[in-house]
């Protein structure tokens, strides 16, 4: 499910942001606020909105972000966490309920393309002794916000719980891939 | 319903960039048609950041009331019936005698945005409202044209009697 991370930079950008190039630039009516991401922290965050340059920059972070993957946190680029959760996602999510970090690796991530389809692939090694079961798993953006100079921080732009659980067995990996649909 | 036409802008911008530039990325090899009001096919993607900026400050700026201003977006209103569809282009049947005598747009909270049209009917005869559509007015491959940004039909039509005025709320929710 996307979060409410994804829709507050989606929206801005669509309805509260007119300039790109050189040859737009003038305001939007609608410039004044300054909508508050929360990072998989749960720290808040608010995009310096009142900023069009600014606002442009931080839209070029979460652009890139969702059409360059990294194995791990990355300035300006996305990655997919893995975790052991399995409540409801929601809009309001921020993180995984239950992230998992010992014995997981990401070791190799590739992203293609269609003309409306993203595809963004992930493996996963279990260095550990014992199987690792995911049940949810995780697109993270690691987003510049706030004013120059811009702060990096990594917000969940979707939360997706499994309906069939993944068993990665120690020494194994598996690969995980996500779609983004338009 | 959103039309391919916006759909293949959104992803454009969205899903292909060029990481760390401003300009759009080197994922070129799928090239989107957009298909203008008059059925015209275009597919130029050399002019896909311009075609984002003219989707979004039409979306952003205040609605118009005609297609006069590049950059921009207004509402349409027709008499047409028939199954939506995204490959759509342009509604099945635009209500010409009634014409738009204001527009306005505005945020209502952080994730909704609505568009108000007030349209009047100059004809002497009443007028049954089906379908609305949004119309933005874009740069596309070497001029300006109105693409169809969404179609609705609605599931009540709405009357414009002879001479009056009937207005129009879009809202739209993340």
């Amino acid at each position: 499910m996307l979060t409410n991370n994804f829709k507050k930079i989606l929206f801005k950008y669509i309805f509260g942001f007119s300039t790109i190039g050189s040859d737009d630039n003038y305001p939007p009516s609608e410039f004044s606020d300054k909508p508050t991401l929360i990072s998989i922290s749960g720290s808040n965050c608010p995009i310096d909105a009142t900023n069009q340059y600014v606002l442009r920059d931080i839209w070029y972070s979460a652009r890139n972000s969702l059409s360059t993957l990294a194995t791990r946190s990355t300035d300006g680029l996305g990655y997919i966490i893995l975790g052991s959760g399995t409540t409801e996602p929601t809009p309001e999510d921020y993180r995984l309920e239950s992230q998992i970090t010992t014995n997981l690796s990401c070791d190799n991530v590739s992203v293609s393309r269609n003309t409306t389809v993203k595809t963004y692939t992930a493996t996963f090694s279990n260095s550990g002794t014992s199987p690792i079961t995911v049940t949810e798993i995780g697109y993270v953006s690691r987003t510049g916000y706030g004013t120059n100079p811009i702060t990096y921080d990594d917000f969940l732009m979707d939360r997706t719980v499994l309906e069939t659980p993944i068993t990665i067995p120690a020494g194994e990996s598996r690969t995980v891939t996500y779609e983004l649909s338009f | 319903m959103f039309t391919k036409n916006f759909k293949n802008l959104m992803v454009l911008n969205l899903l292909n960039a060029n990481h760390g530039g401003t300009d759009m990325g080197t994922d070129t090899t799928t090239t989107p048609t957009y298909y203008t009001s008059s059925g015209k096919e275009c597919s130029n993607i050399g002019n896909s950041n311009k075609l984002y900026v003219g989707l979004t400050s039409a979306l952003s700026d205040t609605l118009k009331t005609n297609d006069y201003y590049s950059k921009s977006a207004h509402l349409i209103i027709g008499t047409g019936t028939g199954t939506i569809s995204e490959n759509d282009y342009c509604l099945f049947n635009e209500a010409s005698n009634c014409t738009c005598v204001s527009a306005a747009s505005s945020t209502t909270s952080n994730l909704t945005k609505s568009y108000t049209a007030t349209f009047q009917n100059n004809s002497e005869s009443d007028v049954t409202i089906t379908e609305t559509g949004i119309m933005g007015k874009l740069y596309i491959e070497n001029g300006w044209y109105k693409v169809l940004l969404e179609h609705t039909l609605l599931e009540t039509p709405v009357i414009i009697p002879a001479g009056g005025t009937r207005t129009i709320t879009y809202v739209w929710s993340f």
